[in-house]
C-alpha cells in the first residue's frame, strides 16, 4: 500500500469515527437531558467541622455546628457542574497561651465549586465528588474588660485572619421525591492562612485543616 | 435632585461601615519570650507576664522554674501596648505620697523584630523613692538635669532632661504628678519626687544663675531617700 492510499484510508477512518462519535455524544446528551430533569441544584445543610493536625485550629479551638449552602448548575448537557458556596461556623478559643488572648471566632467561606455527578443506574443514589476554591475570613473577637471605680466596661475588640481555602468533598445524594434529595457530605478542608508570624510559630499558624461532615437537603430545579 | 443627593450621601457613607478602627493587627501573631531574674540573676518563677493594650490583655504566660516565659500574643502597633511583669509580693512598693501600690513592671512593646519580642533578661529590682529638695537661699534661676538609667531593661536608654526653673518669681505652690515623678514647687523650695530603683545611682547636674555646673552622684540605698541642696 503506497503512502497516498494510506493517508486516504486514514482520513476516511477519522471521518467515520468522528461521525459515529458525534452521533453518540448527541444521543448521550439527549438521554442525559431527558434523564436529568434539572439544570440546577441548591444544597443547604448543617456542618460539623473538626480540626485536624498540629495547627491553631486543631490544638487551640473548639468548633460548633455551622451551615453550608451551595448553588450549582450543570454545565451544558454534561454531568459536570459549577457553582458558588458559602460556609459559616464558629469556634471558641480553648488555649490562649498558644493562640493569643481572644475568645471566639466566626469563620466565613465564600467559594467556587466544580464537580461531577455520577448517577447510579436504576437507583435513587448519586455520587458527586467536588472541589471548592475560596476565600475565608476568620472574624475574631477579644473581650477587653476595663475596670474603674464604678463599673466594669466590656469592650469587644475585633480583628480578622484571612485564608485561601481548598476543599475536596464527596457528596452522596439520595432522592426522596422527584426534585428533592437528602445528602451526606464528608470533606477535607485546607485553609492556607495569611497570618504573619515569626518562624517558630509559622507551621502552627500557616494552615488550618478540617474534616467536615455536612448533612442536609438538595433541591433540583 | 434632592433624591439624588440623598442617594449620593448614603452611598458615600457605605465605606465607613467597612472601616475598622482596631488596635489589634489583622493577620498577625507575635512570639513573646524572655526571662525574669532578680538583681543577683536568680530566676523568678511563677510570675504572671502579659502583653496588654490599655486594660486589654493580648497574650499571657507564666514564668517557669528557670524564670523563662514563652507565649503567643496578638499584635498591636499602638503606642499603648506594653509587656507587663507582675511583681512578686516582696517587690511591690507603695508610694509615700498617696500610697499608690506599684505592682508590676511595664515595658513598651515597641521593639518587635520579625514578630518577636527580643528581651534581655528582665531584672526585677526593688523600687525606691527619691526626693531631692532644692532650698532657695537667694534669688536666682535653677536649671537641673537628672540622668539615670530610667529602665535598665531597655538596655541603657537614658532618661534625662533639662528643666529651667525661675524661682525668683512669685509662684503658687503646686504639686504635679508626671511620668517623671512628682514636682513640688514654691517660692522657697523646689522638690523632685521620683520613683527609682534600689541600688541605682542618680546623677544630678544643676546650675544656679550663671554659676558653674555642679555634679552630684546620689546613691539610692533605702526605700525612701531624701536629699537637700541649698543654693
Amino acid at each position: 500500500m503506497n503512502l497516498r492510499l494510506t493517508f486516504k484510508v486514514l482520513a476516511v477512518s477519522l471521518l467515520l469515527c468522528g461521525k459515529v462519535y458525534t452521533q453518540n455524544i448527541q444521543a448521550s446528551a439527549a438521554e442525559k437531558i431527558e434523564r436529568k430533569e434539572a439544570l440546577t441544584f441548591t444544597q443547604v445543610g448543617l456542618l460539623f467541622p473538626t480540626g485536624l493536625g498540629n495547627n491553631f485550629a486543631a490544638k487551640g479551638m473548639d468548633f460548633s455546628t455551622g451551615v453550608d449552602a451551595q448553588f450549582n448548575f450543570y454545565y451544558d448537557w454534561l454531568d459536570l457542574f459549577l457553582g458558588v458556596r458559602f460556609q459559616n461556623f464558629s469556634g471558641a478559643v480553648t488555649d490562649t497561651g498558644k493562640l493569643g488572648n481572644y475568645e471566639k471566632t466566626r469563620v466565613n467561606l465564600y467559594g467556587l465549586v466544580v464537580g461531577y455527578s455520577f448517577q447510579l443506574r436504576n437507583s435513587k443514589l448519586s455520587f458527586d465528588p467536588r472541589f471548592t476554591l475560596g476565600r475565608t475570613v476568620y472574624r475574631n473577637k477579644a473581650n477587653f474588660n476595663s475596670e474603674n471605680n464604678f463599673d466594669t466596661l466590656y469592650i469587644i475588640e475585633s480583628f480578622r485572619d484571612t485564608a485561601t481555602t481548598l476543599m475536596l468533598s464527596g457528596t452522596t445524594n439520595y432522592k426522596i421525591i422527584n426534585n428533592l434529595a437528602v445528602y451526606f457530605q464528608p470533606e477535607l478542608r485546607w485553609d492556607n492562612m495569611g497570618i504573619s508570624t515569626p518562624e517558630e510559630l509559622s507551621s502552627f499558624f500557616n494552615k488550618a485543616i478540617f474534616l467536615n461532615i455536612s448533612v442536609g437537603v438538595t433541591l433540583f430545579l | 435632585m434632592k433624591f439624588k443627593n440623598q442617594i449620593f450621601t448614603i452611598l458615600s457613607l457605605i465605606p465607613i461601615l467597612f472601616t475598622q478602627c482596631n488596635d489589634i493587627e489583622n493577620d498577625r501573631r507575635i512570639l513573646v519570650k524572655g526571662k525574669v531574674v532578680d538583681i543577683n540573676n536568680v530566676p523568678q518563677p511563677n510570675l504572671q507576664v502579659y502583653t496588654s493594650i490599655g486594660s486589654g490583655i493580648l497574650g499571657e504566660g507564666v514564668t517557669n522554674n528557670n524564670g523563662e516565659f514563652d507565649f503567643t500574643s496578638l499584635s498591636s502597633n499602638s503606642y499603648l501596648a506594653n509587656l507587663v511583669v507582675e511583681l512578686p509580693d516582696e517587690f511591690k512598693f507603695s508610694l509615700s505620697s498617696d500610697e499608690t501600690l506599684i505592682t508590676n513592671f511595664e515595658i513598651p512593646l515597641n521593639n518587635l523584630q520579625d514578630g518577636r519580642v527580643n528581651l534581655q533578661p528582665i531584672r526585677i529590682l526593688p523600687f525606691a523613692e527619691v526626693k531631692i529638695n532644692f532650698v532657695r537661699e537667694s534669688e536666682g534661676n535653677l536649671r537641673y538635669e537628672i540622668k539615670r538609667n530610667f529602665n535598665r531593661r531597655l538596655n541603657g536608654e537614658f532618661f534625662s532632661f533639662w528643666r529651667p526653673i525661675n524661682l525668683s518669681e512669685e509662684v503658687t505652690p503646686f504639686r504635679n504628678l508626671t511620668s517623671e515623678g512628682i514636682l513640688e514647687q514654691s517660692t522657697s523650695f523646689f522638690s523632685i519626687h521620683e520613683l527609682v530603683q534600689r541600688n541605682e545611682v542618680i546623677e544630678l547636674t544643676y546650675q544656679v544663675n550663671d554659676q558653674e555646673e555642679q555634679n552630684l552622684l546620689l546613691p539610692i540605698n533605702q526605700d525612701y531617700n531624701e536629699f537637700e541642696i541649698n543654693f
